[in-house]
């Protein structure tokens, strides 16, 4: 060991001065010395420079793709680069919110499809709007996306408890087409009603025969 | 999907946060870990396998351990962890801030280094006596692993697999009795100052004495040991700091006190309550023996049962309110951040004193010495926690400033006494660890 001749203390560091004031240590006890804490020599929050690389060049995409449609465009109206913008985000919030957020699953899947559907909204209006979107691609599009909870609940055994929830939100999710009535946005009407009837037979499905995980489920994440 | 088919044993269990860990996963970030470390030092190298051996052993017996954090609507939760979790060399500075994603969602890193097995816990999951009993634990069983022929006679380790549930009995909502009343009014603190460190790197001085003798020194003045370390910590900052001038703002620290031995119940969770011991400065020239009576004068009137039970109503009345419980999680998480910051201003520091650690017999000898450290905060730059194992008492401080001028003055204060000290540090001059801005890839 070391000695301090201005604290009069003992140093067990294996060092030449004082960790406490600086002053050139003396020999101590004749016990060794040693460091017991590992030297961290490096930073603890990577400087990810293929991250700053996406997001630079995101930005000067989404820039590149606005001027330019704005200056060939007749009358100065951005179509194409909006889709292009909404295809940026829906990436990027896969990445940093899908990826690598720290939510639970049901809330990503439900972020994924409220994304997925808003982009192909997004697609159809800027591409002429024929309305096949609303039509056709969004009921089809959650009447899938709550088949695929359906069959992981089924057949893969792990996490049931996790898609459970999932199940009930993404349901709900499928009853969304109904409202694309009122709101005139639609001139077919079977595939929203058979996505809001799919939806809500799987509902009943798993209220039914889960009751009791069901019930379990919302008073976990529901607690007051 | 018949109900048949559904196992129980998939529902995964869940309880809710007990009503001071509440407040952790709201205000932690990554200036504010809310991760304090046990460690102790054994008399030989660690062995890395056997260590994970017992910690997978072990784990299935402290279900306040076995547990990964959720977010509900209106409040977190903890849900049986289904993952098992994995020991790891240590690398960082010590309480780095627990990540969600990092060890399998549990809140806890087992660590080895040299002849030191450490366990980080976060605050959310228990108290400094909580993980003691995990710690302690971990350490018999790893000890039996590695040394066969280790009597087992204590009893120790024949803990039932499944634990009654009063060892997650939330310790507040038991004692709680109506009072009317707030919480008392405390004025904002005097801060430290200093040049802050690299993110997450945190400075760590152990000041290692004798028990006996620290015992006699607090006895010669009258106080307890937590008094009479208390006073010395606010001399220290006050002829440091404020150098020895008088000042408007109170020099105070933060003093977790253990409830379950004042209240006779034992928890596996959070059951501490932090009182305040501050002295104002309202002229200079006042004497350490003067800071002495103050500080014991406070204790003693804080510690009361009735004190702490009343603090404990009025925290346990909030949570309990109708209104504020309907409120969905982000709005409360916007409530709780300030407020814990708003707690924080009313403290100078903190200092935890663990108290006796003591293994069954048969152990005892494998252990050199146990160490207790806390995560520094924003405005709480340096905290001192204590703990003592035998003879060996230990002082920690740890800070996430530069400069070591109350922990120097804290310990020539105690030399000065005639307290022999062995000091040990993780930062020191000629072997300064330095964050790089440009670090390499760093594993975990």
């Amino acid at each position: 060991m070391k000695y301090c001749s201005s604290c009069k203390l003992q140093v067990v560091n294996d060092t030449t001065l004082c960790p406490l004031c600086g002053t050139s240590l003396t020999d101590g006890e004749n016990t060794p010395c040693r460091n017991s804490y590992p030297v961290i020599a490096e930073s603890f929050y990577k400087y990810n420079f293929l991250f700053r690389l996406f997001l630079f060049l995101s930005i000067v995409a989404a820039t590149v793709c606005l001027i330019v449609n704005f200056f060939t465009a007749q009358g100065g109206h951005l179509s194409w680069s909006i889709i292009v913008l909404a295809g940026i985000a829906y990436v990027w919030v896969t990445i940093a919110y899908s990826f690598r957020g720290t939510g639970n699953f049901a809330t990503k899947y439900a972020v994924q499809v409220l994304s997925i559907s808003l982009v192909l909204y997004i697609i159809d209006y800027y591409a002429g709007y024929a309305k096949w979107s609303v039509n056709y691609a969004i009921p089809f599009f959650l009447m899938l996306a709550t088949f695929a909870i359906t069959f992981l609940i089924i057949f893969k055994r792990v996490n049931r408890h996790e898609f459970l929830f999932c199940q009930l939100v993404i349901g709900a999710f499928g009853l969304v087409p109904l409202l694309f009535f009122p709101l005139r946005l639609i001139q077919v009407a079977w595939p929203a009603v058979a996505s809001a009837a799919y939806s809500l037979l799987t509902l009943a499905g798993t209220v039914i025969f889960a009751d009791r995980y069901v019930r379990h489920e919302l008073n976990k994440r529901f607690h007051v | 999907m018949g109900t048949k088919m559904i196992k129980s044993s998939q529902m995964n269990s869940w309880r809710r946060l007990d009503n001071s860990a509440r407040i952790f996963p709201a205000a932690s970030s990554v200036t504010t870990a809310n991760v304090f470390r046990l460690s102790c030092v054994l008399r030989e190298e660690v062995r890395p396998e056997a260590l994970q051996q017992a910690l997978s052993d072990v784990i299935h017996r402290f279900p306040a351990f076995n547990v990964r954090l959720r977010a509900g609507f209106f409040w977190y939760y903890f849900e049986t962890n289904p993952n098992s979790p994995k020991v790891s060399r240590e690398e960082l500075y010590p309480c780095a801030p627990m990540n969600r994603r990092e060890n399998e969602g549990f809140l806890f890193r087992v660590l080895y280094f040299g002849n030191r097995i450490s366990l980080e816990t976060y605050h959310a999951l228990t108290d400094g006596t909580g993980a003691l009993e995990f710690l302690k634990d971990l350490l018999c069983t790893y000890l039996t692993i590695v040394h066969p022929n280790i009597p087992l006679l204590s009893g120790w380790l024949d803990k039932p697999a499944s634990p009654n549930a009063a060892v997650l009995e939330d310790g507040y909502n038991k004692i709680y009795k109506k009072a009317r009343g707030f919480a008392p009014f405390t004025r904002r603190a005097y801060h430290l100052h200093g040049t802050p460190l690299p993110f997450t790197a945190i400075k760590v001085v152990h000041g290692v004495a004798s028990t006996q003798k620290i015992l006699a020194v607090a006895r010669e003045h009258g106080v307890t040991v937590t008094a009479f370390l208390s006073s010395v910590l606010i001399w220290s900052i006050w002829q440091e700091e404020l150098k020895g001038r008088p000042s408007w703002s109170p020099v105070a620290v933060s003093l977790p006190v253990n409830l379950r031995a004042i209240f006779d119940t034992n928890t596996a969770l959070n059951f501490f309550e932090c009182i305040g011991v501050g002295m104002q400065f309202n002229r200079s020239g006042i004497t350490f023996e003067e800071i002495l009576k103050v500080v014991s004068g406070q204790l003693a009137k804080e510690l009361i049962k009735e004190n702490l039970s009343q603090r404990n109503a009025y925290k346990v009345r909030l949570s309990r309110n109708p209104i504020l419980r309907g409120f969905p999680l982000f709005i409360k998480n916007l409530v709780l951040r300030p407020s814990y910051r708003m707690g924080e201003l009313t403290a100078t520091t903190a200092l935890s004193n663990l108290g006796r650690v003591e293994l069954p017999k048969e152990y005892a000898a494998y252990a050199e010495n146990f160490e207790f450290i806390l995560s520094p905060t924003e405005s709480n730059a340096i905290k001192c926690a204590v703990c003592s194992y035998g003879d060996r008492f230990t002082i920690s401080f740890s800070s996430n400033i530069e400069q070591y001028h109350i922990q120097r003055a804290f310990f020539r204060y105690l030399t000065a006494l005639g307290i022999e000290l062995t000091l040990e540090t993780n930062y020191f001059y000629d072997n300064k660890p330095v964050a790089s801005p440009k670090g390499r890839k760093h594993k975990q």
